[in-house]
């Protein structure tokens, strides 16, 4: 039956298309809807993750206490036996070690003198392993100029570039503290422009490689914080509470101010919050549209089926039994259902896909902003993305077929058949 | 017999020191034409403990000084010129001269209790400030004048001290540097002296700054040597690259 | 054309079942819109309230030495208030706030923070600052992040040292005497408010200041060697935000407004379709064609009115509940430095509720009206017999 439902579906296109049109701008919306609301909420915990929190995050006992001054002389030392440890214990995860600092960036003269300066926000990572910079989206914000590839190469963001004057190829004075307080200062060499999309960080931040800050600030093998992502980068609250809590049980010591805690993403700063509301919000959102979207189908469906009592009044005269013409409509129904699901699931993923690489771009509107917002509205694939049009997609006409066939059974074969009125 | 004790009493009061002059007798034993020392610096940090060697020129009543890292690594070849109330520090690593000024003086030299604007500030007492003796009293079984030394000028960082005075060495022994409100912000001890071209002189001294935890910074003179002929180039910002 | 709007809600009427799904989806998706407008709306409100009244008053003029994104300028960043300014300070149009750097020493460690001197008395800024009159020493006023960070609660006294106007280091403790809950991230973490006299006296200082913070949004020119900043000018960040949510909310309205139209557009294909014979026998009765297309446009249409409608009467109690209730939303954002409030309330204006209906019934009648085209090309007699052509 299923063949011979499908042969009807695709040669007689006027009575399917309509219904397929229907149903594939159903799933796609879903599917937008879906992939949008995940990206939106979904965009503040990545955010959030990689740059500020990780997934998980470690820092030392002492450190965490006071974590906003950034207070470099707790920081982490000794950081390498404790990344390999950390990579031998969790081999699912991407470990990315940082060094958070501060200064000013001194801009010298022919002379050497002083011609500009600027207060700065900085970031050390591992550039030569690329985790670092694959989690900070560092290639996709380059506007200009190259990674740093020789020692004492940063990156600037642009607008403090162009602030300072400054040229790929220019030397740039770092006068910033040591972990243990004393004054430093270093050269180094911009090798690029950064864009961040993040206005608060577009105002003066650098990107260094963490061995060079390592040596400029005294803190051999140190690390402000180690921070760890989820291969898939997608952020599972549960697994990551329960990986932190092994750590700290195996590695931590909560009476050596100096021994390392690790923290999960909602764990750290009220962030818990945040993810209970995302969560609960987004389920919602998609849940009451969904279920609109359900009656939207759903109607359509019934009347699809509402459309072709005509055609079931003549096969009901020529001996089709009542039941095989009612499940074979819910069946074309649902299949129907499924074609269209698959066409509009297709164009709505492709369109979020869109979405996920290029984004919605506001980030004219937002010029002199603090914030740290990313400027581009981003969509998020995910494997529920693939799903979610097919319940509106496929159940919905499938109940409104349900319900457009018990016509079949309370009216009179003459009064369909005069449906027709050929 | 009675009236001759009185007489030798009278006679010791016209005698007796005043703040100014004890103030003065400081000065010169810290003071000389010049002075060029050796000296390290032990850094007590929440997690360890580092010492930083250097050597000093210094001149003018400390109006000049000229100072070069000599160890640890890192440290070597750092300098700092101090002309005045201006200060510029020399990195190799960098290669450039930097002035230090503004917010910066703030920050604390090399991690110690002493921060630029202290290493700054003038160590001419006598002109600096008004001296009264309020007591006398023992520190470290050395008898000691206690002076209260208010500032007769604006512009000192601490216009409130009050300094120990070992009476017969006239070394302060103990000295405390105090707010406009009389909070106590920063103190240093001299925990050992030396003698040294007919002048006692601070061997080892522990700089503290009160509001902070820690146990401060040590200070050791290694050597010292005074009214040497130090060339005038040495405190010049050409002197910083040689 | 009132028969065919008489006819027209009659047909509507006899759908029934169908009418009523249609106007429930258009009304939800109305609601929907509706709501979330207004919650942008609401957050717009709240975070601007928040600013301008703890903030940036009516605007600011800013001594030229001073830069908010230049720590290390705080130093100098002081002068005397010209005589036009000092004029608007004795009216009470403006207030004068000095700003100078500090340290603090929460549990022995050094931090930098900023100590921010403002009238007690004013009553510009909805701040606590009448209990900076206290008898206590020195009452210091901290906001909560602040509060968090350094470990301090009211009644916790600091030990903060400063540096005075001629260079000389001054200390005191200070006595928190109040934690004030506000979203306006500037005025809070790294910032220790006190009585300005305090300030004054401390830094050495007579009458200088750094901000002058007006009561009303004020159209000036700078003065001497004042800046103006106008109040719109000051809430750009604000302004970014709800921007920010903006795109995102136009987002929802084309997926909201989809799925309403998906819902209409198809009712109208149904009802071209079932009553052909109805549409062939109108046209041969005399009807014109464009007054037919009209009748089921206007039909379609008023699935649009009568939605609307529906919406007003069950959404009102709950836009009711969203302006006066509100709801918790998340406070990380603060991380970010966005002054985002705790609660977000609904704010709904009369334009942005006319926008909206505007919005539905045009698109509900474009919509309507695109099925209804093939009504144009229908043969009568065709029609009459049921065939579809």
């Amino acid at each position: 039956m299923i063949k011979f439902l499908l042969k009807g579906i695709l040669r007689d296109r006027s009575r399917s298309l309509l219904p397929i049109i229907i149903v594939t701008m159903g799933a796609f919306l879903a599917v937008i809807m879906y992939t949008f609301m995940e990206g939106g909420i979904g965009g503040m915990i990545e955010t959030s993750a990689r740059f500020n929190t990780g997934h998980v995050r470690i820092m030392t006992n002492a450190y965490y206490k006071i974590q906003d001054q950034v207070p470099n002389d707790l920081a982490l030392i000794e950081v390498s036996p404790l990344l390999e440890k950390l990579q031998t214990t969790y081999p699912d995860f991407r470990w990315m070690t940082r060094i958070q600092f501060g200064g000013l960036l001194d801009v010298p003269d022919e002379n050497g003198e002083t011609l500009k300066q600027g207060p700065v926000v900085g970031t050390a990572i591992d550039f030569s392993s690329n985790v670092g910079s694959e989690i900070m989206k560092i290639k996709q914000g380059l506007v200009s100029g190259a990674l740093p590839t020789k020692p004492f190469e940063i990156l600037i963001s642009e607008q403090f570039a162009n602030k300072l004057g400054l040229k790929i190829g220019d030397s740039v004075t770092l006068l910033t503290s040591t972990i243990n307080g004393s004054m430093a200062f270093a050269n180094f060499i911009v090798s690029g422009f950064l864009s961040f999309g993040i206005n608060a960080m577009d105002r003066g931040t650098i990107i260094a490689d963490i061995k060079d800050i390592q040596s400029v600030l005294d803190m051999p093998d140190g690390a402000s914080d180690v921070l760890g992502f989820a291969s898939n980068m997608i952020y599972d609250d549960k697994k990551m509470v329960e990986t932190a809590k092994k750590f700290n049980v195996t590695f931590g010591n909560a009476e050596d101010e100096f021994a390392p805690i690790m923290l999960s993403l909602g764990e750290q700063d009220g962030l818990d919050e945040m993810l209970g509301y995302a969560d609960a919000a987004g389920s919602i959102i998609v849940g009451l549209f969904v279920f609109a979207m359900a009656i939207v189908l759903w109607n359509s469906g019934l009347m699809g089926n509402l459309r072709r009592y005509g055609e079931i009044g003549i096969r009901l005269a020529m001996g089709e039994p009542k039941g095989f013409i009612y499940r074979a409509m819910i069946l074309e129904s649902c299949m129907i259902g499924i074609i269209g699901s698959i066409i509009g699931t297709i164009i709505g993923l492709f369109c979020a896909y869109l979405l996920e690489i290029y984004g919605l771009d506001y980030g004219a509107l937002m010029q002199s902003s603090t914030m740290m917002m990313e400027n581009v509205m981003r969509a998020k694939v995910t494997p529920f993305a693939f799903v979610i049009g097919f319940l509106p997609g496929v159940f919905a006409p499938a109940l409104g077929a349900i319900f457009a066939g018990i016509g079949i059974y309370k009216r009179q074969t003459a009064s369909l058949f005069k449906e027709l009125e050929v | 017999m009675k009236i001759f004790a009185q007489i030798i009493l009278l006679l010791s009061f016209c005698f007796a020191l005043t703040g100014p002059e004890i103030l003065q007798k400081v000065d010169n034993n810290f003071q000389g034409l010049n002075q060029i020392s050796e000296s390290t610096m032990i850094i007590h940090d929440l997690r360890f403990s580092r010492s930083i060697s250097a050597k000093s020129w210094s001149a003018e009543k400390g109006k000049l000084a000229f100072t070069e890292y000599l160890s640890p690594a890192r440290e070597k070849g750092t300098k700092m010129l101090k002309i005045e109330d201006e200060l510029w520090i020399y990195s190799p690593m960098a290669d450039r001269i930097i002035k230090i000024a503004g917010h910066m003086l703030k920050q604390s030299v090399s991690g110690s209790d002493l921060s630029y604007e202290d290493y700054l500030e003038e160590s001419d007492l006598v002109n600096n400030y008004s001296s009264k003796i309020i007591r006398e009293e023992l520190f470290e079984e050395r008898e000691c004048y206690v002076l209260e030394l208010v500032g007769k000028k604006e512009g000192l960082s601490y216009p409130v001290q009050k300094i120990w005075v070992d009476k017969e060495r006239f070394l302060p022994l103990k000295s405390e540097q105090f707010a406009k409100s009389g909070e106590l912000l920063k103190r240093s001890v001299i925990n050992e002296v030396f003698k040294v071209a007919n002048r006692w002189y601070p061997k080892r001294m522990t700089y503290k700054d009160m509001l902070k935890t820690g146990k401060g910074t040590e200070f050791v003179v290694d050597s010292i040597k005074f009214d040497q002929s130090i060339p005038a180039h040495t405190f010049t910002k050409a002197n910083l690259r040689r | 054309m009132l028969l065919v709007i008489n006819l027209a809600f009659k047909n509507l009427m006899g759908g029934r079942l169908r009418t009523v799904l249609n106007i429930l989806i258009l009304s939800f998706a109305f609601v929907a819109i509706l709501l979330y407008q207004g919650l942008i709306a609401g957050m717009n409100d709240q975070m601007t309230r928040a600013v301008i009244e703890e903030e940036v008053g009516g605007g600011q003029f800013w001594v030229n030495s001073y830069d908010p994104y230049d720590p290390f300028k705080l130093d100098n960043a002081y002068g005397p208030l010209p005589s036009k300014l000092i004029a608007m300070v004795n009216e009470g149009q403006a207030e004068p706030i000095l700003l100078r750097p500090a340290t603090i020493f929460p549990q022995g460690r050094e931090q930098g923070v900023v100590l921010r001197g403002i009238n007690p008395n004013q009553n510009i800024l909805k701040m606590p600052t009448t209990v900076l009159s206290s008898e206590i020493e020195l009452p210091l006023i901290i906001g909560k992040r602040m509060a968090k960070s350094t470990g301090l609660k009211v009644g916790d006294t600091i030990m903060i040292r400063w540096r005075d106007k001629n260079g000389a280091f001054d200390a005191k403790k200070g006595t928190i005497v109040a934690v004030m809950g506000t979203i306006v991230q500037t005025i809070d973490r790294g910032q220790i408010w006190m009585s300005l006299q305090d300030l004054l006296k401390i830094s050495n200082m007579e009458k200088e200041a750094t901000i002058l913070v007006l009561k009303y949004p004020h159209i000036s020119e700078s003065i001497e060697n004042w800046t103006y900043k106008s109040q719109k000018n000051l809430l750009q960040d604000v302004k970014s935000a709800v921007d920010a949510e903006k795109s995102f909310s136009i987002v929802m309205n084309i997926i909201l407004l989809g799925l309403a139209l998906i819902a209409i557009f198809d009712s109208q294909m149904f009802a071209v379709f079932r009553r052909r014979k109805e549409i062939g026998t109108l046209i041969a009765l005399g009807m014109t064609r464009a007054k037919v297309i009209a009748l089921f446009t206007i039909e379609g249409a008023l699935n649009g009115v009568l939605a609307i409608c529906a919406g007003f009467v069950w959404g009102l109690p709950l836009m009711r509940y969203m302006m006066n209730t509100g709801m918790s939303v998340y406070s990380a954002a603060d991380d970010f430095g966005m002054a985002m409030p705790e609660r977000l309330y609904a704010s709904f204006s009369l334009q942005l509720i006319l926008e909206s209906t505007l919005l539905i019934f045009l698109m509900v009648t474009i919509v309507s009206y695109l099925p209804t085209k093939k009504i144009a090309k229908l043969n009568p007699t065709d029609a009459i017999r049921g065939k579809v052509t």
